[in-house]
């Protein structure tokens, strides 16, 4: 072998601007040609401290067998040449059993075309990037002069592997960067969710040459429901697969280890947002085996994802909210509209009823006094008719306009009464006021006006308070009774405020009728006529030094009896 | 029956009021006016009428005032609220009035509602 020859052969090609891979190769041809009867090939050190049989020339038996296993770092006599950093040669005979790998018991068959073996570690100061193996089947070990060619030549691939990892380093991220920036401006596209979904699938799908790309988002955080984005398409069976993998990922939080079938692989990673997992981005790529490459480019773009995804689902709740205001808003200027417009026809009629009343009034004196056969008497009773024209008209308006007193419905009493309790609960002075409520059962609604109602109820607990001195119970029930032919639904309001003094006993329903400094004395009496307005009453027990209590009567099965709308129904209490 | 009821009658339109008294005259009562709720209140103090008729829509001091003046005065005096229409029970208040009608041509109402509450 012409050691100059070769070496200089090796820089030659080593230097050349062919690829990095066929330069090895090519590297690999050189060492062959030269040492008769050789096979030589190499073992690339990979990130999970595995060695891969990358580089041969030949479809050699020996060669082919060692490719199907990967040893651990330390393992075998590769290993522990990649792990040491240190050359070592054998002859068949001082060559450690299946170089060390014990249970490849194929390679017995093989190893024996060989009787000189070569282990030369391809490492600089830092770290080792693979092992150079030499395999030659004559008799004479390998001279110093080769032993030295050797290790010049493991020096270049040492080289070239280096800048194969790097360029291959830089490859990845360069798609990984591509990947990320055409998301990103899908992501500040402010278009909808659903279309930066499907965007987002697709350079997906673009980026790790995948078949299928699916997104799973939940579409609240903390709720079971969830928007499905997917891109291309897998059999039914696979997606029942991911579906399972996405159960487990959403469940656990957290990567798992990628599936593989025949010909393809199931890659899939969580959306993680402020450590809530918010869905799953899954990818059914073709080729068997996982690759590191494509996972991990999954989980850079998942990450990317998670926190863009973040911001745009804000963004889309907050345009939930605005729609929601922006429409809620809409309702109340037409409502306030339809306000002003009642207001401003309510003016109207009132302005111009009183100068109607002055003329019929005065029209219809005039006809009192002329005699009965008199021509202009006919004249004023054509004034008077289209004068009470007018009034149907004007009353018609306004009663539109204006709500008629009682606006009765159907009421739940129970319901009616919790909402008024919890109304004063709130009050931090009812603090130390216990309500206590009872409800008979199969009690029917009854037919008032809730709003008013409440008013009677707020007078009577406003009372009970007052007279308890905020502190005490109240107790309230709702319960039937019957008075001759009429069904009443009563509500009963004790207090323990020690009751009424028989001497002002009979006045406390009038107005203005008060024992209090600050009170206007108008409570009870409001409240009665507003019971009485719905044909009800209201009845007091008195228990001196115990306390009073309030039965507060409503008709049932009034629900289709009308009330004028003007004019008094409550006569007052005698 | 002893000699005339008094009616003192609160209204802001000087026609409207004339309207009223001449009907009410002519029913035989002796009729007082007031054209705002103060002249209500001043009257009501100086002089013990049977019955009070007050408009509701008054410039200054309204009827749903002058009526809980009048009440604290006079709890017993009865006050007729009169209105151009049913804006009555809007304010809880007008509840403390003996009663209402909505202002027509037509006084029969009010002449009716009058002699009721008097018991005539
Ligand atoms: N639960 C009660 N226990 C003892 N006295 C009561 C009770 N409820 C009412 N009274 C007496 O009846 C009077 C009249 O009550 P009403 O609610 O009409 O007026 P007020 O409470 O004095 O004033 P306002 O309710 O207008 O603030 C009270 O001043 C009080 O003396
Ligand atoms: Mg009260």
């Amino acid at each position: 072998m012409d050691l100059i020859q070769v070496l200089s052969k090796v820089i030659d090609i080593s230097h050349s601007n062919i690829d990095i891979n066929a330069r090895i190769n090519g590297i690999l041809k050189i060492l062959e040609r030269n040492l008769e009867n050789s096979t030589a090939a190499i073992y690339v050190l990979e990130k999970d401290r595995r060695l891969t049989l990358k580089y041969s020339t030949r479809r050699d038996p020996l060669i082919l067998a060692l490719s199907e296993f990967r040893p651990l770092l330390g393992e075998g006599v590769p290993g522990s040449v990649a792990q040491k950093r240190e050359a070592q040669l054998f002859d068949i005979r001082s060559l450690p059993k299946r170089f060390g790998f014990l249970l490849l018991t194929q390679l017995d068959k093989v190893i024996s075309d060989y009787s000189q073996f070569a282990f030369l570690p391809l490492s600089d100061e830092s770290r080792c990037y693979g092992v150079l193996m030499i395999f030659s089947s004559r008799g004479t070990p390998f001279s110093e002069g080769e032993k030295r060619v050797f290790e010049l030549v493991s020096k270049e691939l040492t080289g070239l592997l280096k800048a194969s990892e790097l360029y291959r380093e830089s490859g990845r991220r360069i798609t990984e960067l591509m990947a990320l920036s055409e998301i990103g401006k899908v992501l500040i596209s402010g278009r909808d969710l659903n279309s930066i979904l499907r965007e987002t699938a697709l350079i997906v799908a673009k980026t790790l040459e995948a078949d299928y790309v699916r997104i799973l988002l939940k579409e609240k955080n903390g709720e079971r429901s969830f928007r499905l984005t997917t891109y291309g398409h897998a059999d039914d069976n696979v997606k029942e697969e991911i579906e399972a993998i996405e159960e487990r990922l959403i469940r656990e939080k957290g990567s798992l280890p990628n599936t593989s079938f025949d010909t393809y692989s199931i890659y899939a990673y969580p959306l993680v947002s402020k450590n809530v997992v918010i869905g799953v981005i899954s990818v059914l790529a073709r080729g068997e085996g996982k690759d590191d490459e494509k996972y991990h480019l999954l989980e850079t773009i998942s990450n990317y994802l998670s926190n863009g995804l973040e911001n745009i689902i804000l963004r889309a709740q907050l345009n939930d909210i605005l729609a929601e205001l922006n429409s809620a808003n809409q309702r109340l200027i037409e409502q306030e509209k339809l306000k002003s417009l009642g207001e401003m026809t309510a003016n109207i009629a009132h302005e111009i009823k009183n100068p109607l009343v002055v003329i019929g009034g005065f029209a219809k004196r005039l006809a009192k006094k002329l005699p009965l056969e008199q021509k202009e008497r006919r004249y004023l009773n054509i004034i008077l008719n289209e004068v009470s024209r007018l009034e149907n008209i004007l009353n018609e308006v306004l009663a539109y306009a204006k709500d008629v007193p009682l606006k009765r419905t159907l009421i739940n009493m129970d319901e009616l009464l919790s909402e008024l309790i919890h109304f004063l609960k709130s009050d931090p002075h009812w603090d130390k006021v216990e309500i206590v409520k009872e409800c008979e059962d199969g009690i029917p609604p009854v037919s008032c006006d809730p709003e008013q109602m409440k008013q009677v109820f707020f007078n009577i607990f406003v009372n009970a308070f007052e007279a308890m001195g905020a502190e005490g119970k109240i107790v309230v029930k709702i319960f039937k009774t019957e008075e001759g032919q009429t069904g009443y639904l009563c509500v009963s309001i004790s207090d323990t405020g020690g009751g009424i003094d028989p001497l002002i006993f009979d006045n406390i329903f009038n107005p203005f009728f008060t024992t209090k400094e600050r009170g206007t004395g108008l409570g009870l009496s409001i409240s009665n006529k507003i019971v009485l307005s719905h044909r009800g009453k209201i009845e007091v027990e008195n228990k001196r030094g115990v306390g009073a209590t309030f039965l507060v009567y409503l008709p049932l099965n009034q629900n289709s009896t009308s009330e004028a709308g003007n004019g008094k129904m409550a006569q007052k209490k005698g | 029956m002893r000699g005339k009821k008094n009616i003192l009658i609160v209204d802001d339109e000087e026609n409207i009021r004339l309207l009223y008294k001449e009907e009410l005259q002519d029913e035989g009562f002796e009729v007082d006016l007031a054209e705002n709720g103060y002249e209500a209140i001043e009257k009501v103090r100086a002089k013990d009428y049977d019955l009070v008729v007050l408009d509701i829509k008054m410039p200054g001091m309204d009827g749903i005032k002058t009526l809980t003046e009048i009440k604290s005065i006079k709890k017993d005096l009865p006050v007729i609220l009169c209105s151009a229409y049913s804006e009555y029970k809007q304010d809880l208040t007008s509840w403390v009035s003996e009663e209402y009608v909505v202002k027509s041509a037509d006084t029969t109402e009010l002449k009716q509602k009058i002699k009721a509450l008097l018991k005539i």
